[in-house]
């Protein structure tokens, strides 16, 4: 049973050392690899210097890209899982354990590291975006999704092949929805997440406002013209 | 507005959404280049639909014709649409050069670690 952890990294110079030494020390069990996204600051250098398993894209792709090409990776090299954890560290790779035993007694395709499985949601404008999404995933698929913006998640095979090779399959909610709907079994195991502790979040508020459009228009509007598969 | 425009609009707005649901449903179009085509779909639904909008808003524009003030509202939706490919198109072209650029370097850095390695290899023979 291999277990890939795809860890995409733009500009996280600052994190990736600690996030990748944890892993390589504490969790020799699974394999990693580090998808650099064309990152203008030092982070190739670190990566080359401390001899890590680096995946170098040649422009920046942006997430949902680093990770497609971190999905295709598993894929290449056959692994059974993968799990994408964010590099700026706010995901502790110690919850991987738990989600994959959910996955195989579950028998679930995704498994979400979800912060609202026992907690209640704090309240925030961030936390009003994501209950938006939440409703709009509860309306359209009667299922409930508490931490649709969770960046950590796991991946079956099944999935890998999916979203490793198909379009409209990116890392976001709208594409959990339609999987949803294609009768897929998404499960959540409760995890912490750390504040980030250098450098800066990928979102801002233009940013925000344009995924919500994009999330919110995906899961009301485009899932219901695609094909669904079983 | 004449009611054959306002027929034209409606068969332009089903057929336009018709095309892009086929695009969507064979997997050959991105969810992103789809919201502009189903929103100008859905504007030319309601103005064929709502003709009194075109005459409220003619007469508030200065416009003599509520047919000109249709023509507009599709100068604008295209003038946008040419504008993002303009955007995109000269990011691909950027974006491009640097992935040639990059490729070229690395198959460099390869070549050479290989010609490192075949010296190596004959020092030792």
């Amino acid at each position: 049973m291999k277990c890939l952890i795809i860890i995409p990294a733009y500009n996280e110079a600052e994190n990736i050392e600690k996030v990748v030494d944890n892993i390589i020390q504490n969790y020799p069990q699974y394999d990693y690899i580090i998808v650099n996204d064309g990152s203008t600051d030092s982070t190739r250098k670190i990566c080359k210097a401390k001899g890590y398993n680096l995946l170098e894209l040649p422009v920046n792709l942006g997430l949902s890209g680093a990770i497609k090409s971190g999905i295709k990776y598993a894929n290449f090299y056959q692994y059974e899982y993968a799990v994408q954890i964010d590099g700026d560290g706010q995901h502790d790779p110690k919850y991987i354990d738990d989600m994959l035993r959910i996955m195989r007694e579950k028998d679930a395709d995704i498994v979400i590291g979800s912060r609202f499985v026992n907690e209640k949601k704090p309240f925030s404008t961030r936390m009003l975006g994501s209950n938006l999404i939440s409703l709009a995933i509860l309306i359209t698929t009667g299922k409930k999704i508490q931490d649709v913006t969770s960046g950590m998640r796991l991946f079956n095979k099944k999935m890998i092949k999916k979203f490793g090779y198909q379009m409209n399959y990116g890392p976001e909610p709208d594409t959990l929805a339609f999987l949803l709907n294609c009768g897929v079994k998404i499960c959540e195991v409760q995890v912490d997440m750390h504040e980030r502790t250098a450098g800066t979040s990928y979102l801002t508020l233009g940013r925000s406002v344009y995924y919500m459009l994009h999330v919110l228009y995906g899961i009301l509007v485009f899932q219901w013209f695609r094909k669904r598969e079983k | 507005m004449s009611m054959m425009l306002r027929v034209t609009l409606l068969v332009a707005a089903v057929f336009s959404i018709m095309w892009i649901i086929a695009r969507i449903r064979k997997s050959k179009i991105r969810l992103e280049d789809t919201l502009f085509w189903v929103a100008t779909g859905i504007i030319l639904a309601i103005l064929g639909l709502f003709p009194e909008i075109s005459y409220r808003m003619a007469h508030a524009l200065g416009i003599i014709s509520p047919a000109n003030f249709v023509f507009l509202i599709m100068i604008c939706l295209l003038f946008e649409k040419v504008l993002t490919i303009s955007i995109i198109h000269s990011q691909l072209e950027d974006k491009y050069v640097t992935m040639a650029a990059e490729m070229a370097l690395r198959c460099k850095d390869l070549e050479e670690q290989i010609k490192e390695l075949k010296e190596l290899q004959s020092e030792k023979n």
